[in-house]
């Protein structure tokens, strides 16, 4: 990229920038030319640049040269993957064949040998051989059932990939648990334009262009889309969809459940093959393990499975692993002004830029990151684009030799060493000092997210691969032993239960044992709520007992409750944690 | 499969499915490499650089399938094999293609081979923005959001970061 000597370049870090700026502007023009998104003037410049200028020429033919380099590097990992599934189908043929020749030999022989005749038995187990299509491990989807099921394989890769219906509540219960009185929220856009929404409760939702298909035909859907979601992230919400939070037989925690639909004139739509959406839940209190988890089975209660082994991503900085330092500005003040200025940059600039003499601040990506505040001079408003946010240190603190990021934890940095104020590029750590620069090394990678407003880093991103219902939950690895929690219901059977986790966000959805409700599965020692609802000749009934999970048998303590208290004391009820 | 659905797959975008139905062609060319004195390995390759030949192709708005896939492939395959082999093209034309044009698109795809490898000498985030932007055309504000940037800008900037290393890893290739 830089004709330059590197010695030279090291010494003078304002022409790096300025030879990176111009390899920038350069490479922004071929690429609209190539994508012929140049007007005609343009790209008649272009023409003549590339007839004239041999640097630019040669900038252009390496650019296309790369451009089709990374193609290829693309399409030879799709040639890749449709070799393995062209293996694959193969090896499974010839398994098939090999099972059908050895049936046709038995059935040979076992006609040969004038035996009693089983033909139609073994013809049929062939015919499931032959036609059965691969299959990646028999996994059992459990739906709370009365019995203890332990059940290990919760991190298989295969999923239920289909998009789980809402289940409808019996009638005589639709006053209580009508989840459909939560009206999903909506969002039309068109499908080759793609979305990003924020709906009611938070959750982001990003979708790329081009994202789907409809589900009869296996069309792209193009033209309009209309999007539709609901949001579980409160109690009263999980209780009253009769949502629960269990993976077979393990406990989540849950960090917020949806359900999201598509349709293109009013035809289902899901995603194709190789879309996935962005997900963004909220949240006020970081916990670790959250996991995208889509339900497998809706009837009573609901099974979670882990969609995928990805760890979930914060809105922390990110870096490019082991890139070089590419350039650097640094400018000489005065230690008065220091003391007392700010430091200025523009918007569409990576350069540390001096205001005045008196008067600089940093601005970062439409935030203001303030070295110390002083007045913010009236010009920067027309030059300049800014927002303060943030400062580093109280007002009139003299600024301290270190590095600072700004509050959402980029990779932004301003080194101060001495008199010198050294704004390096984003998303580079530098590692050692070059030339006169002062390089100071980041003492630590992370922001202080103590420091960091619920606003700044809130959410637990995820992508999925299918619309449906969608959870990000968590698994509790508690090392309590797991018990069968116990409640004795009587012998009315409409009762519907929930034992509630006072430490953790997680519901759990009891099930009728003869005369008993249990829950399966608890963590021995638990603080809990034990939720329950019974109706009888028309009236309601409703217990919310506290209690600690143990072997003893529970009772659900039962107060006549009208359908309106009913509703508000469920409503009530929050998550503390 | 016939050669028409498989060129709709490509026309549709589905090219996974069209380089499946392709690679039924494979164990023919691998007999030809093997006849020739190769490996396995080497029909592997050289079949696998046909299929990216024959891609490059059919994305150009002027391309006509003028023969069969099998044809074609076959071609390609041996064309890349004897340059492998010997580096001095002297073979006449096989069926319908012309080599001329054959030789032409062979040495066009070396110098994208030493742009994959200068590519592929990237890190994995590196390499993973670039394809975002330049194969799959996303935005910089999708690739921010699916790569986890801050915004749309660091993404920009990380991308000339990236695209700066692999030119000059490229350069380091072609010297």
């Amino acid at each position: 990229m830089f004709s330059k000597s590197e010695s030279k370049l090291q010494s003078n870090p304002i022409l790096i920038q300025k030879i990176m700026n111009t390899f920038i502007q350069d490479i922004e023009l071929i690429n609209k030319y190539i994508e012929g998104t140049l007007s005609e003037l343009e790209k008649q410049d272009v023409i003549h640049r590339l007839a004239t200028d041999l640097e630019f020429k040669t900038l252009y033919q390496d650019q296309l040269s790369l451009i089709e380099g990374v193609k290829r590097a693309a399409i030879r990992k799709e040639i890749g993957q449709a070799k393995r599934k062209y293996k694959f189908q193969k090896i499974t043929n010839i398994i098939g064949l090999t099972l059908l020749t050895i049936a046709i030999v038995s059935i040979v022989i076992f006609a040969f040998s004038k035996k009693q005749p089983t033909e139609s038995k073994t013809l049929i187990e062939i015919h499931e051989v032959v036609k059965a299509e691969p299959i990646l491990e028999e996994k059992e989807v459990v739906i709370e059932t009365d019995s203890v099921k332990t059940t290990t394989n919760i991190f298989t890769e295969e999923i239920n990939t289909e998009a789980i219906p809402y289940a409808e509540p019996e009638e005589e219960w639709r006053d209580v648990f009508d989840h459909s009185k939560k009206q999903p929220q909506s969002y039309k856009f068109k499908a080759e334009d793609g979305i990003e929404f924020t709906a009611n409760e938070g959750t982001k939702v990003i979708i790329e262009l081009n994202s789907f298909i409809q589900e009869n035909t296996r069309k792209v859907v193009t033209g309009e889309v209309k999007i539709k979601i609901r949001e579980f992230y409160t109690l009263p919400d999980i209780i009253k969809a009769n949502l629960s939070t269990k993976s077979y037989d393990n406990l989540l925690e849950t960090g917020g459940m949806l359900f999201i639909e598509a349709f293109s004139n009013d035809q289902k739509c899901i995603l194709a093959e190789d879309k996935e959406i962005v997900i963004k839940f909220p949240f006020k209190r970081e916990k670790e393990g959250m996991k995208l988890f889509t339900a497998t089975k809706v009837i009573d209660t609901m099974n979670w499975n882990l969609n995928k082994q990805e760890p979930i991503i914060t809105k922390i900085a990110n870096e490019i692993d082991n890139e070089p330092f590419i350039s650097a500005i640094e400018y000489t003040l005065s230690k008065d002004s220091i003391g007392s200025g700010i430091i200025i940059r523009p918007k569409d600039s990576r350069a540390l830029v001096p205001f005045s003499k008196e008067s600089y601040y940093t601005y970062f990506e439409g935030k203001t990151f303030s070295i110390n505040f002083g007045k913010i001079p009236a010009k920067a408003k027309n030059g300049f684009s800014y927002t303060p946010r943030a400062s580093i240190g109280a007002p009139n603190d003299q600024l301290k030799p270190g590095i600072y990021w700004d509050n959402v934890g980029e990779t932004y940095y301003t080194v101060v060493e001495g008199n010198k104020v050294v704004s390096l590029n984003i998303g580079i750590t530098p590692k050692i000092a070059k030339g006169d620069t002062t390089y100071i090394k980041r003492e630590n990678p992370k922001p202080d997210l103590k420091k960091v407003t619920e606003n700044d880093i809130s959410n637990y991103v995820l992508r999925s691969a299918n619309l449906g219902w969608i959870n990000c939950d968590r698994f509790i690895n508690s090392k309590k032993a797991k018990i069968k929690f116990k409640v004795k219901r009587g012998k009315n059977d409409n009762i519907k239960s929930k034992l509630i986790f006072k430490n953790y966000r997680s519901v759990l959805s009891g099930k009728k044992d003869g005369n008993l409700t249990s829950f399966n599965g608890v963590p021995i020692g638990e603080k809990v709520l034990i939720l329950a609802i019974k109706k009888e000749e028309g009236k309601f009934y409703l217990a919310i007992n506290e209690t600690v999970t143990s072997n003893k048998t529970s009772d659900f303590q039962f107060e006549e409750v009208t359908l309106n208290l009913l509703n508000k004391k469920i409503n009530d009820l929050k998550f503390e944690n | 499969m016939n050669d028409k659905k498989i060129l709709g797959f490509f026309e549709n975008g589905k090219r996974e499915k069209a380089f499946k139905e392709l690679y039924k062609l494979y164990p023919r060319i691998e007999r030809l490499i093997l006849s020739k004195g190769g490996t396995k390995q080497d029909a592997s390759d050289v079949f696998q650089e046909a299929l990216l030949i024959l891609n490059r192709n059919i994305e150009k708005s002027n391309f006509k399938l003028t023969s069969t896939f099998y044809t074609y492939l076959f071609s390609v395959s041996r064309f890349i094999w004897k340059d492998e082999q010997r580096r001095n093209i002297q073979q006449k034309s096989i069926e319908s293609i012309e080599d001329s044009s054959i030789e032409n698109q062979v040495k066009e795809e070396k110098k994208y081979q030493l742009a994959e490898m200068a590519f592929s000498e990237l890190g994995e985030r590196c390499k993973q923005l670039l394809t975002l932007f330049y194969h799959q055309k996303l935005s910089f504000k999708m690739i921010a959001d699916r790569m986890q940037f801050s915004s749309d800008r660091v993404a920009k900037n990380q991308k000339y970061k990236c695209l700066a290393k692999a030119k000059a890893n490229f350069k380091a290739i072609q010297s």
